[in-house]
């Protein structure tokens, strides 16, 4: 990849938008060039001053007047829940939705109970990994694994000798 | 059997509500380590890890330099920086069996010092260490979630 090409894609690969080839190549390309590095690096801190810019025009907006707007809102909303159920007891189906509800807030509790560990509960963890394949150019490759969580390090013995 | 279709649905709903957010792409979390034998510091960020390290390594301090999440889709690519003037560049591929495969590849000065292509176990976390780093070494911890 020469420089022009990776000038023209630095913007998408600040971004993350690049696909996974083009990403690699141009990341590779960034760490043996010194003036795309020095460009990249460049753009990343006016991409920063602009993400601190607007940081800091969100943060000037006065929010204190938004809850009780969303307050008043809800209210209103409430009319035809209420209105909904009165007509449903008129024809006979209050017991029925009222069931229904409950059976599905019990179903919704179910699922939370199932899904949420209690409180303290030791939490198993399980870090397994299949390698399916590996390149270094470092001088060797060192691969240990802890057999309780199954946690799996690749290890680089590098002395710098590419460089 | 009012009460049984209202269940059904309910359950329906949450499993559709569930079932949207697969599809989004995978949260990749970088957290960049700096493992010394000065001091005995050990970051209290990083205690969930304190078994593995304890194990794995006989470093007496650890910190965490840097830590990263981001969000990305299958079949595209993100590239981290890591300390020491690196990049860690992390494609996810697929969803298969709980399992997240993606290529992980860390550069430095210009080549690669490990590219490879693993299936970690979803929510699961693989180390990368061994870069020197100031007085100590690097240890990359890659976690990938996806929901």
């Amino acid at each position: 990849m020469t420089c022009r090409e990776a000038e023209k894609l630095l913007d998408l690969f600040l971004d993350g938008e690049l696909e996974a080839r083009p990403m690699r190549t141009v990341a590779l390309h960034v760490t043996r060039c010194a003036s795309c590095e020095a460009l990249l690096q460049r753009q990343e801190r006016l991409q920063d001053a602009i993400a601190e810019t607007y940081a800091e025009a969100v943060a000037e907006v006065d929010f204190t007047t938004f809850w009780p707007g969303v307050a008043a809102r809800m209210t209103d909303r409430r009319r035809p829940v209420r209105t909904w159920l009165s007509r449903a007891r008129e024809i006979g189906g209050g017991r029925a939705a009222g069931l229904a509800a409950a059976a599905a807030i019990t179903v919704l509790g179910i699922l939370w109970v199932w899904r949420v560990p209690p409180a303290g509960a030791p939490v198993r963890t399980d870090n397994q990994v299949r390698i399916d394949s590996l390149v270094s150019e470092s001088r060797s490759v060192a691969l240990l694994s802890e057999p309780e969580s199954n946690t799996t390090v690749i290890w680089v013995i590098d002395d710098g000798a590419g460089e | 059997m009012r009460l049984a279709a209202a269940a059904l649905v309910a359950a329906a709903l949450l499993a559709l509500a569930g079932g949207a957010a697969a599809g989004d792409g995978v949260a990749v979390t970088i957290g960049s380590v700096l493992a010394t034998d000065a001091g005995r510091e050990f970051d209290p960020r990083l205690v969930s890890m304190k078994p593995q390290f304890d194990s794995l390594f006989r470093y007496s301090s650890y910190r965490l330099m840097k830590q990263e999440r981001r969000t990305i889709r299958w079949g595209g690519g993100e590239s981290f920086d890591i300390p020491g003037g690196r990049y860690l560049v992390v494609a996810p591929k697929e969803l298969r069996d709980s399992k997240v495969t993606m290529d992980v590849m860390l550069l430095e000065g210009g080549r690669p010092l490990v590219d490879t292509t693993v299936a970690l176990r979803n929510h699961g976390m693989l180390l990368l260490g061994g870069p020197k780093q100031q007085e100590g070494v690097l240890i990359i911890a890659i976690g990938a979630r996806a929901e």
